[in-house]
């Protein structure tokens, strides 16, 4: 029973209808295997296999010139703060702070063209591309590849919050609490293809595995279908039909044991030291300032239960890394020194991913893309900070088979515009998708959203990547 | 070659235009800047936040948002950039033209078509000289949509036109410089021209219209064009007109719901609890006419009702902590403030009057905890105007908002309100040293007190001093000692201020139906429209009879018929959300909810910092550790919106309600033993403890029949008796089992996740 309707759902990530669930249920109830699972799965064309996205977004906007396209050439208005280091590529230099990344400059593409074109915290900017239904790309793989993994019951769309590495973290609240869902924004596609986020610590992951016996389970839910079903005039409101559908996925996520891949001490304690980041700053130094009252040193954790998940079969990750609105007014520290903290913790992650992907065979399926909504002025402010600038955003990305090695693109001598053919989030959309999907076979299917097809049809890969 | 004389007549020529603008080139009236230019550049976008009118411009050019500040806008187009940007010997060669029809690069596109009307007049203005408006320039009064209502069936067109009403008495037709929106979109569009289209859905939709500062807006409605025969009686203002409204479109009404689901849904709604059995079953067989008024009359004079009404403003007033171990003594104090204001019926413009005035320490003053929220002017304000004239401000902080009428004098007049209000945060003990004989330095409560010297906010552009005000633009007459705040609470509660009641009416019209008359419900902007204006005027018309009474509008709302409608849909509402045709099913709030599954459970959740027995509907703030409470959304008291309370179900709710060990613990489903290493300390998220559910066990020894025993289960959760139907599948279940203690098990379990549980419907 569970299997089947897990199928549909899956599927259309509209869910099936009551009826639909109940009639199938009742037929097959035990009655299929997973063979004929996915067969059914295949018949119907689905080109997910395997392929995954992990995106770490760099929240608060994070500046292009104390990261991966420095200037400490230019005027002094403007020239990268600290020093600049030369990296594998021959010609090519980064900030001082990612020492790692630079000895790996190899397995990466640097797009130093790609500008968000957006001056504020709207993350969905980004990852939505602008497509007309709103829908962040995490959702819309949801939307594509249906929303639980038919196999594993993982939901395909996970946010990792530090929250999720970390019992009983309390993170305090700033501008970047109250704009953190439309990282994941569903739009127009539907709640349900929201990413799940797995924070809550022992208590959701208690509740992600079955607790009772399964029969005993299975025999709580019959019931519940029967009285649910004796009331189905309620769910001709939207409102209380998408509350059984998240029953019904709940329901899939219990049953099939998944707590595992959320949980980081079934990792080998080397691996877990290899990404950890926890030592590299004091976190108290940090979030003792308001805009960055949601970084944490935990982000070495976050990217890898980003890779322990793309593992198990969740196709879109999305970690979260607050922190980067480092205007050095009150709220962050003179002259960017929060950078001293958070950029060579993305070095280190980051390249403990890239190194673990690659030792485990992962490198072609699995995407990694670092961004953020925004790029920084750049020009210093009079604290020597760096303010909201959409015309370059920082653009990183390396695995699924992305060709590797190579800067795409130019900005000017200031690093305020691109020289060369921008990029918008429309292009990364795109991309993401093009990696995620076999486009062709996409435009084939008739239950894509008209919006989301249009997003891949109208806007062209960034070039020189694949 | 030309002859030097034709040479020579050809520039006199074009300086002779120069000169006498207004005369050679055109019978027209000269283009002018402020009216037909800048209105112009909006409409093609130019002006807008993502563009040229971000602070910081785009590519080296500014301009001032949504062309607010048109003085401002002449220097950037005119005098900036070594004047390039026009040139009046050759207006097409003006960088502004080549720019905006895109013959140069322009990152933003092509914005102009050459041979449009737009392009034409901007070419003109340049070729005139590229004159400002003359001070003579008659100012602008108001615009009006035309016609102002109007029905139109599906796919029908109507031409709109804006009027232009300038303070001299004259009017211009401005439809083609006028920046038009009309939605909701699968209802009705509008293209440039002012052309308006119904699409494909019926409803109520509008047409909203920018033109320099001001806005209209005119309404259309798309009937749905079925024969309204089954309305219920008419017995309040609210069937009146919500009635009416649905007679004009033609949209029919789902029937009455039956007495089991109103006495559950008002019990809810009012008191944020479940009835209980007896309530329930006294409700269903009382057979008097006005059995619904003595059900409302009752409930609102329940202690529940107060505790209810506190959860919700206590919220919306910031009451907060930002963590548990910080002193929830002035919380606790401030929520019972609140608390006892609704218990008596306190007048609402009273309440806010002495919330507005406050002063003294917090001990003395609880409601000096809104104030160490907020702290700064600019805060207070504009929580004041959201919570209590439902205009949300915050956009004049920075420039002109852009979809009213606030400018910034207005915001920072409101904000000087507070200018002399000194808010003093607490101060800890300060240990001294018993050995060298140094006493301690006693602590500060928090405490609000009143700043010397004049209440002035300056302006942010301008540098003016701006006295407090209200946001009608007229300063208050103050005395030198007058505390302003006084003058303020005064404006914001007068029978003449235009945004109160109405306010008030909407927000609790928004807590019964799950969707305000204007929506969202603090956002009473002109163009944001009621969903059915007449309405909202006799409610708020209501309010201000019945002297601000809360208790009297939560009656004339809940006695009407229109809350009584079920909310399952006929075959022509199922889509409605703006008209209440039917009532909306809302899932119950978190702490509702949980009180609720208690009800059922017979469990207690046992909260810290509380007295036992406290219910999670009558927690003083929002640090009462609970992860259920936060994954059902309950608000954090961070701002003054009520949006803050997530309302929508997602995947953790579901997990939690089926599998969590809290939630089974509650049922009475026994646990495995929890693989904890004993040294370990408690998770710091542990949450609230909870006891056992008694209710298990009771069904357990309970020798009556099942049916019986089931029944009473039945109006517990959902205050009514099971079908047959459902008697039949419950019994069958118990049968099946053959063990009672796991089969009530089972049937609690799945009585709490049921649909008709969780929703109030």
């Amino acid at each position: 029973m569970l299997t089947i309707f897990d199928r549909g759902y899956a599927h259309t990530c509209q869910g099936r209808t009551r009826r639909e669930f109940l009639r199938v249920g009742g037929l097959a109830l035990g009655g299929l295997t997973l063979a004929d699972l996915l067969a059914a799965r295949a018949a119907t064309g689905d080109s997910t296999e395997a392929k995954a996205v992990v995106l770490l977004f760099l929240q608060g906007g994070p500046t292009q010139l104390e990261t991966w396209d420095p200037k400490p050439d230019a005027p002094q208005e403007t020239r990268t703060l600290g020093d600049t280091i030369p990296t594998a590529l021959p010609g090519v230099r980064f900030s001082e702070h990612f020492p790692k990344m630079a000895a790996l400059a190899k397995e990466f593409a640097f797009v130093r063209s790609f500008a968000s074109g957006n001056g504020g915290h709207t993350y969905q900017a980004v990852t939505t591309g602008g497509n007309g239904a709103k829908a962040s790309m995490s959702a819309a793989y949801a939307n594509l590849a249906g929303t639980t993994h038919p196999r594993s019951g993982l939901p395909t769309n996970v946010l990792v919050l530090p929250e999720a590495v970390q019992d009983g973290l309390t993170l305090q609240n700033n501008f970047e609490t109250g704009a953190l869902p439309t990282l994941t924004q569903p739009g127009s596609l539907g709640p349900q293809c929201e990413a799940f986020n797995p924070s809550g610590g022992s208590k959701l992951k208690q509740a992600m595995s079955l607790t009772l016996p399964r029969e005993q389970f299975d025999d709580r839910r019959k019931l519940l279908a029967d009285l649910d079903g004796l009331r189905r005039d309620l769910d001709r409101d939207p409102a209380v039909a998408q509350a059984g559908k998240y029953q019904q996925q709940a329901a899939d996520v219990i049953t099939r044991g998944v707590t595992a891949a959320f949980d980081l001490s079934k990792e080998d304690p080397k691996t877990v030291e290899r990404y950890d980041t926890s030592k590299l700053f004091k976190l108290e130094e940090a979030t003792r300032w308001h805009d960055m009252k949601r970084a944490t040193n935990l982000l070495g954790r976050q990217m890898l239960l980003a890779r322990r998940l793309v593992e198990n079969g969740v196709g879109f990750v999305t970690v979260s890394d607050c922190g980067w609105d480092m205007h050095a007014n009150n709220n962050s520290p003179k002259n960017m020194e929060g950078l001293k903290w958070l950029a060579p913790q993305v070095d280190h992650a980051v390249a403990a991913f890239v190194e673990d992907l690659k030792q485990r065979g992962l490198s072609d399926r699995v995407l990694l893309v670092v961004t953020g909504e925004m790029g920084r002025t750049p020009k210093l402010n009079k604290n020597g900070g760096r303010d909201h600038y959409g015309n370059v955003t920082p653009l990183v990305l390396t695995g699924g088979g992305v060709k590797t090695g190579q800067v795409i693109g130019k900005t000017d001598a200031t690093a305020s515009v691109p020289t060369t053919k921008v990029y918008k989030p429309a292009n990364l959309f795109a991309t993401v998708m093009h990696h995620l999907f076999d486009l062709g076979k996409l435009r084939l299917r008739t239950d894509v959203h008209r919006d989301i097809k249009a997003a891949v049809d109208n806007h062209a890969v960034i070039d020189d990547l694949f | 070659m030309f002859p030097r004389a034709w040479s020579l007549a050809r520039v006199t020529l074009v300086v002779l235009a120069l000169l006498w603008p207004n005369t050679a080139i055109s019978a027209e009236p000269p283009a002018s800047f402020n009216a037909d230019v800048v209105p112009t550049l909006t409409k093609a976008g130019c002006n807008i936040g993502g563009c040229h009118g971000k602070a910081e411009g785009q590519n080296g050019f500014k301009l001032s948002l949504f062309g607010f500040e048109p003085a401002d806008d002449y220097e950037y187009i005119v005098k900036e950039a070594r004047g390039r940007r026009v040139f009046a010997a050759a207006p097409a060669q003006s960088l502004l033209l080549l720019k905006g029809t895109g013959a140069v690069p322009h990152a933003g596109g092509k914005r102009l078509d050459p041979k449009s009307d737009a392009y034409e007049l901007l070419r003109r203005w340049v070729a005139e000289g590229a004159r400002p408006s003359p001070a003579s320039d008659p100012a602008l009064d108001r615009i009006e949509v035309r016609p102002g209502s109007t029905i139109l069936a599906r796919g029908g067109k109507v031409q709109a036109t804006v009027v232009a009403h300038f303070r001299d008495g004259s009017t211009r037709d401005v439809t083609k410089l006028t920046v038009l929106e009309a939605g909701p979109p699968e209802i009705l569009a509008v293209d440039a021209s002012g052309l308006v289209v119904a699409k494909q859905k019926s409803g109520s939709a509008t047409v909203t219209a920018r033109y320099r500062d001001a806005v209209a807006v005119a309404r259309v409605t798309v009937p749905f064009g079925t024969s309204v025969t089954n309305l219920p009686p008419t017995k309040t203002v609210v069937d009146e007109l919500v009635f009416k409204q649905l007679k004009e479109l033609g949209l029919p009404p789902s029937v009455m719901c039956d007495d089991a689901t109103f006495i559950r849904r008002a019990t809810i709604d009012i008191c944020g609890r479940l009835p209980t059995p007896d309530e329930a079953t006294a409700f269903v067989t009382d057979k008097s006419p006005d059995k619904v008024e003595k059900l409302i009359d009752r409930l609102l004079a329940s202690p529940e009702y107060a505790d209810y009404a506190a959860n919700k403003w206590s919220a919306l007033l910031r009451n907060r902590r930002n963590a548990p171990n910080e002193d929830g003594k002035p919380n606790a104090a401030f929520h019972a403030w609140v608390r006892d204001s609704f218990k008596d019926n306190k007048p609402f413009d009273q309440f806010v009057r002495e919330l507005l005035t406050s002063a003294g320490p917090v001990d003395e003053n609880p409601r000096a905890v809104w104030y160490r929220e907020l702290k700064e002017p600019a805060n207070l304000a504009e929580d004041v105007a959201q919570l209590f004239l439902g205009q949300r401000v915050a956009c004049a902080k920075c420039h002109h908002h852009p979809h009213d009428r606030w400018t910034q004098a207005d915001y920072w007049g409101l904000a000087a309100a507070f200018a002399r209000t000194d808010v003093q945060l607490a101060t800890p003990v300060k240990k001294g040293d018993p050995k060298k004989n140094i006493p301690d330095t006693p602590g500060k409560p928090l405490a609000v007190a009143l700043k010397a010297g004049p209440a002035m906010m300056p302006h942010p552009r301008t540098g003016a001093k701006l006295p407090p005000a209200g946001l009608d633009g007229k300063s208050f007459v103050l005395a030198d000692d007058a505390d302003p705040r006084d003058a303020l609470a005064e404006w914001v509660t007068s029978l003449d201020n235009p945004y109160f009641a109405r306010t008030l009416a909407n927000r609790y019209w928004k807590h019964f139906f799950g969707r305000g008359l204007v929506d969202p419900e603090d956002d009473l902007r002109a163009t944001n429209p009621a969903s059915n204006p007449e309405l909202l005027d006799a409610l708020a018309k209501r309010v201000v009879t019945d002297k601000f009474d809360v208790k009297k509008l939560v009656r004339l709302i809940c006695t009407s018929n229109v809350y009584r409608l079920s909310s399952t849909p006929n075959e022509y509402n199922a889509d409605d959300r703006q008209h209440f045709a039917r009532f909306y099913p809302r899932r119950l709030n978190a702490e509702v909810l949980l009180d609720a599954i208690d009800a059922v459970t017979l469990a207690k959740s046992q909260f810290r910092g509380v007295p036992g027995g406290t219910r999670a509907v009558q927690l003083p703030d929002n640090q009462s550790d609970s992860y259920f409470l936060s994954v059902f959304g309950r608000p954090d008291g961070a701002s003054a919106c009520e949006c803050e309370r997530a309302s929508d179900a997602n995947l953790a709710q579901a997990l939690l309600l089926m599998n969590s060990e809290e939630l089974l613990a509650k049922i009475g489903t026994p646990l495995p033993e929890p693989k904890r290493d004993p040294k370990a300390k408690p998770p710091a998220n542990a949450g609230p403890k909870t006891s056992a559910g008694e209710r298990l066990a009771k069904l357990v020894a309970d020798k009556r029949p099942h049916a019986e025993k089931l029944r009473e289960l039945y109006v517990v959760a959902l205050s009514r008796e099971p079908s047959a139907d459902e008697m039949t599948t419950l019994t069958a279940h118990i049968e099946k089992k053959g063990d009672d203690r796991a089969a009530y098990a089972d049937i609690l379990w799945a009585l709490v996740n049921t649909k008709e549980f969780l929703f109030n419907h």
